[in-house]
């Protein structure tokens, strides 16, 4: 009955170590604009791509809404290229954001 | 003599087996488990059968068992090109957002990918991402997926086959000469 207990223990673990390790990484993302205060929306470029109106479509934007809060903000996100929807008051910057993990993920936009 | 060619067959029919599954040589990601067991149990097969059939192998002439054996060992190089090319199709590695794992064919969100990146898929990678990639590859039907590992392991096993095959045939085939 032990032995059974234990193998079932064993299998169990390095079955969740190998769930473990086939899981995406999820990256931190720091978003920054100046002025401050900026709504996000990290759109995946594939996407972005497919529906070149989305960046206009506020009902479709706000599926990426980055729903930590506005800039300055740090976000989590999956190892994709992004555009990133910076909306200030209605005035909209866009840049790319390319999440690598173990690399420093930042995304700035400046106001003009 | 014999006991070379055995040996060697004995070998090449554990060692791969082991190794496969410890280092994960040549094998899909995740797939070592399963490639390396499975090249470990045709071995063994493969030996017992030729054991089954030693009297039938003993009692053909030198030059057939040659000729049957530079016959396998091409073969075993034909299929370890074959799985080379298959390989490259399939497990795509880039050099720092990791390794996708593609079905031999594409469909759906992923052929848009593969096509707007020069139809290359290391491009895919590098142009959207590793985790938008491997998403798209699991939106497809599991099946592409798991036929892809299926063909692979045929060819993937037939490569070590043929060669514990023609070691196995040469040292039965010594063994009735000594």
């Amino acid at each position: 009955m032990k032995i059974y207990r234990l193998t079932i223990f064993i299998l169990l673990t390095i079955g969740s170590a190998i769930y473990l390790s086939s899981c995406a990484m999820i990256d931190k993302i720091e978003l920054l604009s100046a002025p401050s205060g900026a709504k996000v929306y990290l759109v995946p470029l594939y996407r972005y791509e497919s529906d070149p109106n989305l960046v206009t479509d506020e009902a479709k934007l706000a599926e990426f809404l980055v729903p930590e809060g506005r800039t300055p903000v740090t976000t989590r996100a999956l190892e994709k290229v992004y555009v990133v929807v910076f909306d200030l008051n209605g005035k909209k910057q866009i840049t790319k954001i390319d999440v690598v993990h173990g690399h420093t993920n930042q995304a700035k936009v400046v106001f003009q | 003599m014999k006991r070379l060619f055995l040996a060697l067959a004995g070998i090449v029919s554990t060692i791969p087996g082991i190794t496969v599954w410890q280092s994960g040589l040549g094998t899909p990601p995740d797939k070592s488990l399963l490639f390396g067991g499975v090249v470990e149990a045709f071995g063994a097969l493969s030996l017992m059968l030729l054991w089954v059939n030693r009297t039938k192998i003993r009692s053909l002439t030198k030059s057939r068992v040659t000729k049957l054996s530079a016959c396998l060992i091409l073969l075993c190089f034909v299929l370890l090109s074959v799985y080379v090319w298959l390989f490259g199709l399939t497990v795509v590695k880039h050099d720092f957002r990791g390794t996708a794992y593609y079905p031999l064919w594409t469909s759906g969100d992923l052929v848009t990918m593969v096509k707007s990146a020069d139809n290359s898929r290391y491009t895919a990678i590098e142009k959207y991402g590793i985790d938008e990639v491997n998403e798209a590859i699991h939106k497809m039907p599991n099946s592409s997926l798991a036929i892809t590992t299926i063909i692979l392991l045929l060819v993937y096993q037939a490569v070590f086959s043929t060669l514990i095959v023609a070691f196995g045939i040469l040292g039965i085939h010594e063994e009735s000469e000594l």
